[in-house]
């Protein structure tokens, strides 16, 4: 049977042949052959540049978000993530140490201010912990 | 950071690369094609395979982002069945190609006008377009050597010419941009 011509699979097909002979393209041709008097590449590098720095604040921010709300809302639960953080973390338990070894019991601001610095080091599990009523 | 570290010549192949995927598309440019694939790249939705160089991994992502492009047009447009091309009172068109590979009007009309572009750059070069006829078709250089009656080295040095001109074509062109 016939086929009918379709001229965007030759485009493809075409596009697909030069993508490969520019990349099997000595590194000293590509050069020669551009234009001297300009930096062609100097829009390449900028859009690179721009994209790098904003993406790496991106996912830091995420993943510092992901693991905040990986923190339990309720008092019982945060002091539950202290102590398997202090179980899994000894880089962290003298802090937990400062906390919960003063004469006074540590108030419900203390264990939020645990909880956000602990964010900040990581080391907060990247899931919420299951709930074990479910 | 890979991305951070490429070279002079890795920066104008990418450019090129970009440029050439961007061949034909009108709603996007080869900028928005390559600041996709760096997007999918650092996002992690399309995983970089340290076996595969990062050039060459950059280029299969806009290839990809380029063929979504394409597809968005099918999308938009109908394909008629006034549309499809005579069939010369030969056998039926193969239909079930055309239900895999619906032919768009505009697509078809898009890509024509770029192959003619292309075309146009080689208009004085015999060997280079019967270089770029058997790319066309999807044929190996092997074949193309044998089809044209082309020795490797004659082979070579068209398609070191297409790549040349295409690249000034398409790097010098600021009115793609």
């Amino acid at each position: 049977m016939n086929s009918p011509p379709n001229q965007w699979k030759e485009l493809q097909s075409t596009l697909d042949a030069v993508e490969r002979v520019i990349l099997d393209a000595e590194d000293d041709e590509i050069l020669l052959e551009a234009p001297f008097d300009r930096d062609v590449a100097a829009d390449v590098r900028a859009l690179i540049k721009k994209r790098l720095p904003s993406h790496g604040v991106n996912l830091r921010a995420q993943s510092k978000e992901r693991r905040r709300s990986a923190a339990p809302s309720d008092l019982a639960g945060r002091l539950a993530l202290l102590r398997e953080i202090a179980a899994r973390r000894p880089d962290v338990a003298p802090r937990l140490a400062a906390v919960f070894g003063a004469k006074t019991t540590p108030t419900s601001a203390d264990i939020d201010k645990l909880v956000e610095d602990f964010v900040k080091v990581n080391a907060l599990p990247k899931e919420p912990p299951k709930d074990p009523s479910r | 950071m890979a991305l951070a570290r490429l070279s002079s010549a890795d920066l104008l192949r990418i450019k090129q690369l970009a440029r050439l995927r961007a061949a034909g598309l009108t709603r996007v440019d080869w900028q928005d094609l390559l600041n996709e694939a760096i997007t999918r790249m650092l996002a992690g939705t399309r995983r970089w395979p340290k076996s595969v160089p990062l050039v060459a991994f950059l280029a299969q992502t806009m290839r990809s982002v380029a063929s979504e492009e394409w597809r968005r047009l099918d999308q938009d447009g109908e394909v008629l069945e006034s549309d499809l091309p005579p069939t010369d009172q030969g056998p039926p068109v193969a239909l079930a190609e055309i239900a895999v590979n619906p032919i768009d009007p505009e697509r078809e009309t898009l890509a024509r006008r770029t192959i003619e572009e292309i075309q146009h750059l080689f208009q004085d070069d015999d060997e280079a377009r019967e270089v770029l006829n058997g790319m066309a078709r999807g044929l190996t250089p092997e074949e193309i050597q044998s089809e044209a009656r082309m020795s490797e080295t004659r082979y070579a040095s068209a398609q070191k010419r297409i790549r040349r001109r295409l690249a000034r074509h398409f790097l010098t062109a600021e009115n793609q941009s």
